[in-house]
């Protein structure tokens, strides 16, 4: 079969697909290495108490959300953090010695009607999960900072 | 003129016929799955421009390629047990692709729940070089347009129309007919083209 866009595609179609070819023909440098040390073999430490074990009985919880999910973890209280992504979802990760996120094959949490909005800035959004009663403990486990902005699961 | 672009073929390939049977695929994978990290990593290598171009041009925007990539490789690792025969580029594929759908999935959502008020408008992100570029270039209006299509249609459009590959490729890769291929082909050309139209990148019909 013939190409489309050579021949039969209406004006305007050849150049955006083109364009669209060329610009994501390649990777960008150094995105090889950044995305095999996520996926790099986890370093544990030590189990400890879950900094928000009180979130199992909390009704609420507020998130930060800041708009990219990867970033490199400055503090580690704990050995489990939530990363909150520009999708709009939570993901539970870990941090491996090199200190970066690695994001886990755990669940996510899923935006929906649940879900208020408390406070936008320029940066981050903060929501307000309703959390079911003890349901999620292990999926907002506690404090972290990752890239300088704080992903914070809290019981208020 | 767009090349060929698909990925580069691999070492130990055997079978010209379709049979596809790639002895070192499997013997990669074999070798990984008992705890070998340097097989893993000459998989990973071997995968990885695939898997973030097929990211791409399934739409992704660039800002999440990289996660998806991570995504389909701990997806890859994790299931290592279920490549049993074929091509590892077609399983590559099929694991991508379910990636890339979800996320257009939920991203729908998303918008659906900001027509509804439900959660506030993202606000755009700061304008990286990245961002900048890719608001001036073909591919944000070809990613918009490839999100709103249907995740067959959308395959078999991106495979052929921007990968280059042949129709047998196209149904090995999406695990279909070759016949049905070109049907689906046929129907994502014109919503390609009728939703590009809606979006405005397309020049309308009538239009000198």
């Amino acid at each position: 079969m013939r190409r489309w866009i050579e021949d039969d595609a209406p004006a305007g179609v050849r150049e955006l697909l083109d364009g669209a070819s060329a610009a994501t023909a390649e990777a960008p440098p150094f995105a090889r290495e950044r995305v095999f040390e996520r996926i790099a073999p986890r370093r544990r430490s030590a189990a400890k108490p879950l900094v928000f074990a009180a979130a199992a009985t909390a009704a609420m919880a507020i998130v930060l959300l800041r708009p990219s999910a990867t970033g490199v973890v400055e503090e580690v209280t704990g050995d489990v953090v939530v990363v909150a992504r520009d999708d709009g979802t939570l993901q539970r990760a870990s941090a491996d010695r090199g200190g970066r996120v690695v994001l886990a094959e755990l669940g996510t949490i899923e935006l929906g009607p649940e879900t208020e909005v408390v406070r936008r800035d320029a940066d981050s959004v903060r929501w307000r999960f309703a959390l079911a009663r003890g349901a999620v403990t292990s999926d907002v486990p506690g404090v972290q900072r990752i890239g300088g902005f704080a992903v914070h699961a809290g019981a208020y | 003129m767009h090349a060929k672009t698909a990925a580069a073929p691999l070492a130990g390939r055997s079978g010209g016929d379709g049979a596809e049977v790639d002895s070192s695929d499997l013997e990669l994978v074999a070798r990984a799955r008992s705890g070998d990290r340097a097989a893993w990593r000459l998989i990973y290598e071997r995968q990885f421009d695939y898997v973030f171009r097929i990211a791409r041009r399934l739409g992704t925007p660039d800002s999440e390629a990289e996660d998806v990539a991570q995504e389909v490789f701990e997806i890859m690792l994790a299931r290592l047990d279920r490549f049993t025969y074929g091509r590892l580029t077609t399983w590559t594929f099929r694991i991508t692709s379910n990636v890339v759908s979800d996320r257009h999935r939920r991203r729908r959502v998303r918008r659906a729940f900001e027509k509804l008020g439900v959660v506030a408008p993202e606000r755009p992100a700061p304008p990286t070089p990245e961002r900048v570029a890719e608001s001036n270039s073909a591919s944000r209006a070809v990613r918009q347009i490839l999100e709103r299509m249907s995740p067959k249609k959308r395959e078999v459009f991106v495979l052929f129309e921007l990968e280059g590959l042949s129709g047998a490729e196209v149904a090995q890769h999406v695990d279909c007919p070759e016949g049905t291929v070109w049907t689906r082909l046929h129907h994502a050309r014109r919503d390609f083209v009728r939703i590009g139209r809606k979006l405005g990148c397309i020049e309308p019909e009538d239009a000198p």
